[in-house]
């Protein structure tokens, strides 16, 4: 059964594959991963796990509020002038770092997971299971350390500046003034209550006024745990249509080995929030930024148009997860294409394209990603390309060597196209028949450098006795003599057929790229016979250019002479419009041409498919770097049905 | 449509002996052994100069010289031969005077605004019509030139280049008697050899159509 029986693009990604892209996210955006307070940003050691960051990754963590113990007013200190201490204000917190590691998909049938008995295994149809190992440290200020800390007897509740400062210049511990990394680390937080100075709301300093200023040291540890979280969920899309989105989330979850109950399902309920609004979400992002790639069919640039893709409501499930992928069923809503003229040839054709090598897969197995276009859509597309496209052909001088006598032929051409039909063949190749090219400019230019015709007079002379021949005067001195431009006729169509199959090449770039391309094995372009009509136009425009010369009229009496001498020399026929024709579309090659240059922008010019590699799945964000997945494959194929592409991504 | 050519050769009405053009050329032996200058003149002005030097050890060939390109600064050809001078790229024409450079140095050799006895106009016509040769003093000679034939022009594959030729040429006798004979009837495209055996400038002018090609005309409407 086709991929896209029921859709006109699929696209799917294989568990593995997606474990591949979390891998890659974790490292290159960890903070998505890995959560605490301040204390843990500046010192990444107090982490429970170690995090394998990519290079150039400076935001391990997301920083979050510390726990507030008890929610009272702060004063802001500020810089204590003498002193490497801060003073600076906030409750009384907690710091803490929350750590998922070794997260995991596993697409219905589980097969990478297995689940805890209160998730009810095996795994439902199309149900996904997540396994993270949790990991969570709070800190822990050690009595001893805390012993040698005296509590200021001021008045309950209050802490001048006079009496911080005074404190701190004359510590009881020296450590704190030398700043030593165990006592007196870099920030020192002092939290009190000033009822002249209260920040928070008076309703705190009101109730909680009376207790006494604490010094506070940031932590030199966390006591860390870790704990086995399992979930399952679901995909859906999200957003409306033309803008949809992946979204995956949490059904279940469960905290392994946590007791008493009520602090696991505490726990679970924030781990479940946590997930599916924070973390998922990117996830889904990265996911769909690859499978709506698919969007890229044909590459838009943002001046071709736009192509909306919605979700497909033919199929059960969609999106589907089922045989360890994710699947997505994907229809062309809307394709609009404002397409710029295409030049082929040496007018344009989109510049030279990239080198490229052919790479083979490394991988075996169901690939990473797999993507489908339909018959159907493909035909959608060419429709649309096809009556909104307009070409122009530059065709440039082409020499040739003709019974002796040099000339060029070059041409500027214009044509759009029409009708046509497009079939996918079992042979892996893509068949466009009798598609109709229109002729909207056919202007043809010919070139000659006719040889010199002299008029040489042979005679005797006396000195001595001598048969003597010498030019006295020649015809066609320039390079070239001859030139003329034909506006054949447009008002004819032609038709051009072609068998083209699917290449995929590794382009070297920046950014490098995956291509894939369609590679006409055969164009046939059949120019109509315009022998009857050209003849015509040529003796009209020989007429003309005579007449242009403005030579005395006895000259028509002999033009007829010249021109017989000049076709004599072309060995012209009598037929000139014959001869003209296959001049230029045989012995000058211009249909061969023509074909050349469509089968050249077609495989050189015009990729159907573009994907960088690396891939942007999360863009830069500030300090964050951009999320950036290697793509180790990119293969396309062909069979009736269907093109399909697949790509693993590299480890 | 651009056709380019050398339109002058078509619309040639005149042939001068005294201004060397396209469809001409004039002869000259140089009898005497030395060396000569030769001046190359556009209406009164000196656009050239090189030297001739005739020397009886020189190859028995004959010099042509190109008036409008000057290859070589001297030529070299024996006493036996001649020289032959011509123009056949230059429409607007050019004279050349040759002054003996030894011995009577500045004593002129050669004016071709003067033919003398044994200099040699070579001409062709290939407008087709009637055509009157005359010198200074009237003598007169009717050429009437019939339409081009069929043939005339060839390609010639080893030189890459085509030629217009008819055959022979015709040879005309110039004295003080005047023009021998008084009327010719020459092919487009024919040869003319006016053999000169007394001083003379001559001019062929072309006057009507008609003659031979007028009645060939005739026949070709009636035909039709």
């Amino acid at each position: 059964m086709a991929l896209t029986s029921d859709c006109d693009f699929y696209g799917a990604i294989l568990d593995k594959g997606i474990n591949t892209v979390v891998r890659h996210v974790m490292r290159q955006r960890p903070s998505l991963f890995n959560y605490g307070t301040s204390p843990v940003r500046a010192d990444p050691s107090l982490l429970c796990k170690k995090i394998d960051a990519a290079p150039g990754v400076t935001e391990l963590i997301t920083v979050l509020p510390a726990i507030p113990l008890l929610p009272m007013g702060s004063i802001d200190l500020g810089d204590i002038g003498g002193t490497d201490v801060t003073l600076s204000g906030g409750n009384l917190v907690l710091d803490f770092a929350v750590q998922l590691t070794a997260l995991e998909l596993d697409f219905h049938p589980g097969n990478i997971i297995t689940l805890p008995a209160e998730l009810s295994p095996p795994l439902q149809p199309q149900h996904l299971a997540f396994r993270a190992e949790v990991c969570a440290g709070l800190s822990c200020i050690p009595r001893e350390v805390l012993k040698k800390f005296p509590i200021p007897r001021g008045i309950a509740g209050r802490m001048t500046r006079s009496a911080a400062l005074s404190y701190l210049r004359n510590p009881v511990n020296p450590a704190i003034a030398t700043g030593s990394r165990q006592m007196a680390p870099a920030a020192l937080t002092y939290t009190g209550m000033s009822a002249s100075t209260a920040s928070l709301g008076d309703i705190g300093s009101s109730r909680y006024q009376r207790v006494p200023p604490i010094i506070y040291l940031p932590p030199n540890r966390f006591d860390c745990f870790c704990l086995d979280l399992f979930a399952t969920g679901h995909g859906s899309f999200d957003g409306p249509e033309g803008n949809q989105r992946l979204l995956l989330s949490l059904d279940g979850i469960e905290l392994q080995d946590l007791c008493p109950e009520g602090l696991e399902n505490g726990i679970e309920c924030y781990m479940m929030t946590l997930i599916n609004r924070v973390v998922l979400p990117p996830l889904s992002d990265a996911i769909s930024e690859i499978a709506f790639q698919l969007q890229e069919i044909p590459p838009n640039d943002g001046s071709l148009g736009s192509v909306q893709i919605g979700a497909s409501t033919a199929v059960p499930h969609n999106p589907a997860i089922e045989d360890d992928q994710l699947k997505l069923f994907l229809n062309l809503e809307e394709l609009t294409l404002v397409i710029p003229p295409i030049t082929i040839g040496t007018g344009g054709g989109g510049g030279t394209p990239p080198t490229r090598i052919v790479k083979s897969r490394i991988q075996t197995g169901p690939a990473s990603i797999t993507g489908a276009v339909s018959e159907g859509a493909f035909r959608r597309i060419f429709d649309v390309i096809r009556d909104t496209g307009h070409f122009e052909i530059i065709l440039a001088p082409q020499t040739a060597s003709l019974f002796g006598i040099s000339g060029s032929v070059s041409a500027h051409i214009k044509f759009h196209l029409a009708n046509g039909t497009v079939d996918f063949q079992p042979d892996g190749t893509i068949r466009i028949s009798e598609l109709d090219v229109k002729w909207d400019l056919l202007d043809v230019t010919l070139s000659f450098d006719i040889p010199k015709l002299c008029f040489q007079l042979c005679g005797p002379v006396p000195w001595p006795p001598w048969w003597d021949c010498v030019d006295l005067g020649c015809l066609f001195e320039a390079n070239p003599d001859f030139s003329f431009t034909i506006s054949l006729p447009t008002g004819f169509t032609s038709e051009i057929s072609l068998n083209a199959g699917i290449s995929t090449y590794y382009g070297l770039g920046t950014p490098n790229q995956w291509l894939a391309y369609i590679t006409p094995s055969r164009v046939d372009l059949d120019i109509i016979d315009i022998a009857d009509t050209v003849g015509d136009i040529l003796d009209a425009a020989l007429d003309a250019a005579i007449s242009a010369l403005g030579l005395p009229s006895w000259v028509s009496d002999i033009t007829s002479s010249i021109v017989d001498l000049v076709r004599g020399l072309l060995d012209i026929p009598d037929d000139l419009g014959e001869w003209l024709q296959n001049l230029i579309f045989d012995t000058l090659g211009v249909e061969v041409t023509i074909e050349t240059y469509i089968s050249q922008w077609l495989a050189d010019s015009m990729p159907i498919l573009a994907l960088d590699d690396p891939l942007t799945a999360l863009p830069a964000d500030g300090a964050l770097i951009p999320v950036r997945i290697p793509i180790e494959y990119l293969g396309a194929s062909v069979d009736d049905d269907e093109i399909t592409f697949i790509a693993d991504v590299g480890g | 449509m651009k056709l380019s050519f050398n339109r002058h050769i078509l619309s040639l009405s005149v042939i001068d002996s005294g201004v060397i053009t396209p469809m001409m050329a004039v002869i000259h032996r140089f009898r005497e052994p030395g060396t000569y200058l030769a001046r190359v003149l556009r209406g009164d002005d000196q656009v050239a100069g090189f030297s001739i030097v005739v020397d009886r050890d020189a190859p028995l060939v004959p010099a042509q010289i190109d008036l409008g390109d000057i290859q070589c600064p001297a030529t070299v050809v024996n006493p036996e031969t001649h020289v032959l001078f011509r123009a056949p790229a230059s429409p607007e024409g050019y004279s050349v005077v040759v002054e003996q450079a030894e011995g009577r140095k500045g004593q002129v050799a050669f004016d071709n605004r003067k033919l003398g006895d044994g200099d040699i106009l070579m001409a062709m016509l290939f407008r087709p019509g009637r055509y009157i040769a005359t010198d200074e003093r009237g003598a007169k000679c009717e050429i009437s030139v019939a339409l081009p034939v069929k043939g005339a022009a060839k390609y010639i594959a080893s030189q890459k280049r085509g030629v217009i030729s008819h055959g022979s040429a015709i040879s005309i006798e110039y004295g003080k008697d005047g023009f021998r004979p008084g009327k010719i009837e020459a092919a487009s495209a024919q040869g003319l050899m006016f053999m000169i055996r007394a001083p003379a400038r001559i001019r062929i002018a072309f006057q009507e159509e008609g003659g031979a090609a007028g009645r060939q005309q005739k026949a070709r409407k009636a035909a039709k």
